[in-house]
């Protein structure tokens, strides 16, 4: 049976339809930077979309889309490490040895600022790529990550002391 | 890659690895980014994260964040009062200032010239801006021996690396004690004087295992339970008092780990909350002499506020606000009568240092640098 679909809920459907086009590329943009898997990238910005439909009714700005893309991205991009590393440790007592040491790729200074930057714990890489790539200020960064922006900082300070480490990066 | 605009670069570059275009051209300096958000393409980006912003933090957002107070400047409101101006003429390496005289002594060449300090010549231009942003930055991270006779620090090591140091207070016998391949930093005294805790670093800025280095013998043994933590956010370590275990700051808050191990060799002293009233951001913390008391940094939802320093029983109940500090030498931050604490104040380029009497919060803007510890009840070592 076809279900008949009132204007004004075409006209939203319309509309959700119209953001997602204006909103995926910059939200897998996004969340490439965070995880460096394409695939996983339109897998989370696709997620965080779902998720923002799901909470339409509950966000009382619905302009208000790429900010809880953003934001939602962070999150699930956090928590699919997590998930991982919980995965990897189970993994890794179950074999019964240490994890294999990781082996940075010895390529150009972009590779090797790629590799860091994957390398850095969630929590740095994220504000790295909120403040440098969303250029986002110290004040909402902190709401993303739930943190204050004084620990914003001490992460920016930390990542960008790390990449420093990278001998392409300091060259 | 050797400034934040290059960085801009580099993540842009590698966004566009995904084969998506951004929705608006990216310039890469800030300033032009700014200017260009007010156009139309980029208007809803701009206001949906303020509004969104609001959604989620309201009431931080409303009230806005406050810097620290500034030079001559009272504390914000509701925080106790920051006063004084440091004293001008500090020597431009790190020094040792008397506070009932202001007489600074520069410390002596021996040490100078294997402490951190001299790493900063070669800095990047990001990483001097972040310094120059009040990030903390002092790397020597001088703490001194329960006697006062010698220092521990983090120099340079005949591997070019970061490593621990100790020599005496006048300059004397200066010796390498560590010689960790990728580096080692935040050396903490054992209150005997006997053993000094640090920290191994490791790749791409990880910090960990922590290590009890015997002075004497100059033998290392692993914290166990301790073997570093991706999501740490380390700065600093100290004994508690009972000589037992370390205290450091991990992703859940203030804890500490037993140098023994053993079941419960892990501790969360205070740890940060999400709801109005709790803390977010718990760092930096410091247990008083007698271990009775703790003085932190943590930011408490719903305040407004950017930067607040606490002082704490050591259980976190009775937590009182002290005057703003933005960091501080966590084995050096009491006085050793436990009456005050030092700190510094995150107002660049100035970096004033700063005493906060811990019973009424007053704070006495008393020397220039990014660093301090105690020496004695009225000298402050300051690192530049």
């Amino acid at each position: 049976m076809m279900t008949e679909v009132a204007p004004a809920e075409e006209s939203e459907r319309s509309g959700l339809a119209e953001t997602y086009v204006r909103s995926a590329p910059e939200a897998i943009r996004l969340a490439y930077l965070l995880t460096g898997d394409r695939a996983l990238a339109e897998d989370l910005a696709q997620e965080a979309f779902v998720r923002f439909v799901a909470r339409l009714h509950y966000i009382r700005d619905r302009h208000a889309v790429d900010a809880y893309l953003r934001r939602t991205i962070v999150n699930l991009s956090r928590n699919y490490f997590r998930r991982r590393a919980l995965e990897r440790s189970f993994l890794e007592r179950q074999a019964g040895h240490r994890p294999l040491e990781h082996v940075e790729p010895d390529v150009s200074t972009h590779q090797a600022m790629r590799a860091a930057l994957l390398g850095l714990p969630v929590r740095q890489r994220a504000a790295l790529v909120l403040r440098y790539y969303e250029d986002l200020p110290e004040t909402q960064i902190a709401d993303i990550l739930r943190c204050r922006p004084s620990t914003v900082r001490s992460l920016v300070s930390r990542g960008l002391q790390a990449l420093r480490q990278i001998p392409e990066v300091t060259r | 890659m050797t400034d934040q605009t290059d960085i801009r670069e580099f993540l842009h570059r590698m966004a566009d690895e995904t084969g998506f275009a951004p929705v608006e051209p990216r310039p890469v300096v800030r300033k032009a980014r700014r200017r260009l958000s007010l156009t139309v393409g980029g208007t809803l980006l701009a206001v949906g994260a303020l509004v969104a912003g609001g959604m989620v933090g309201a009431d931080r957002l409303m009230t806005g964040t406050q810097t620290p107070a500034g030079r001559g400047q009272t504390g914000p409101a509701g925080s106790p009062e920051v006063s004084g101006r440091p004293p001008g003429g500090a020597p431009k390496v790190d020094y040792v200032i008397d506070l009932n005289t202001d007489v600074m002594t520069p410390l002596p060449e021996s040490i100078i010239r294997t402490a951190g300090e001299t790493a900063e010549a070669g800095w990047p231009a990001w990483q001097r801006d972040a310094c120059s942003a009040g990030v903390g930055c002092a790397d020597a991270r001088y703490v001194v021996s329960p006697d006062g006779s010698l220092l521990a620090y983090v120099g340079t090591g005949d591997e070019g690396t970061p490593q621990i140091f100790i020599a005496g207070i006048d300059g004397t016998g200066v010796r390498q004690m560590t010689h960790e391949a990728i580096g080692a930093t935040w050396p903490a005294w054992s209150p005997d004087g006997t053993m000094i805790a640090y920290a191994r670093s490791g790749e791409r800025g990880s910090i960990g295992p922590l290590f009890v280095l015997d002075v004497a013998t100059g033998e290392r043994k692993q914290v166990p339970g301790f073997e570093g933590d991706a999501e740490v956010i380390f700065d600093g370590l100290q004994f508690t008092p009972d000589r037992a275990s370390l205290l450091y700051t991990g992703h859940r808050g203030l804890q500490t780990v037993s140098i023994a191990g053993g079941f419960g060799g892990s501790r969360l002293l205070i740890g940060p909350g999400d709801d109005p009233g709790e803390l977010g951001g718990v760092r930096n913390g410091s247990l008083s002499p007698d271990g009775s008391l703790v003085t932190f940094n943590g930011g408490e939802f719903g305040s407004g506020r950017d930067l607040q320093r606490w002082v704490a029983n050591a259980d976190g109940t009775g937590r009182r606000e002290l005057a703003p500090c933005y960091d501080s030498i966590p084995a050096g931050t009491w006085s050793p009568d436990g009456s005050r604490i030092v700190c510094n104040e995150d107002v660049p380029p100035m970096h004033a240092i700063l005493v906060v009497d811990v019973v009424t919060g007053h704070a006495t803007r008393v020397a220039t640098g990014r660093a301090a510890i105690w020496l004695d009840d009225h000298t402050l070592l300051v690192e530049r």
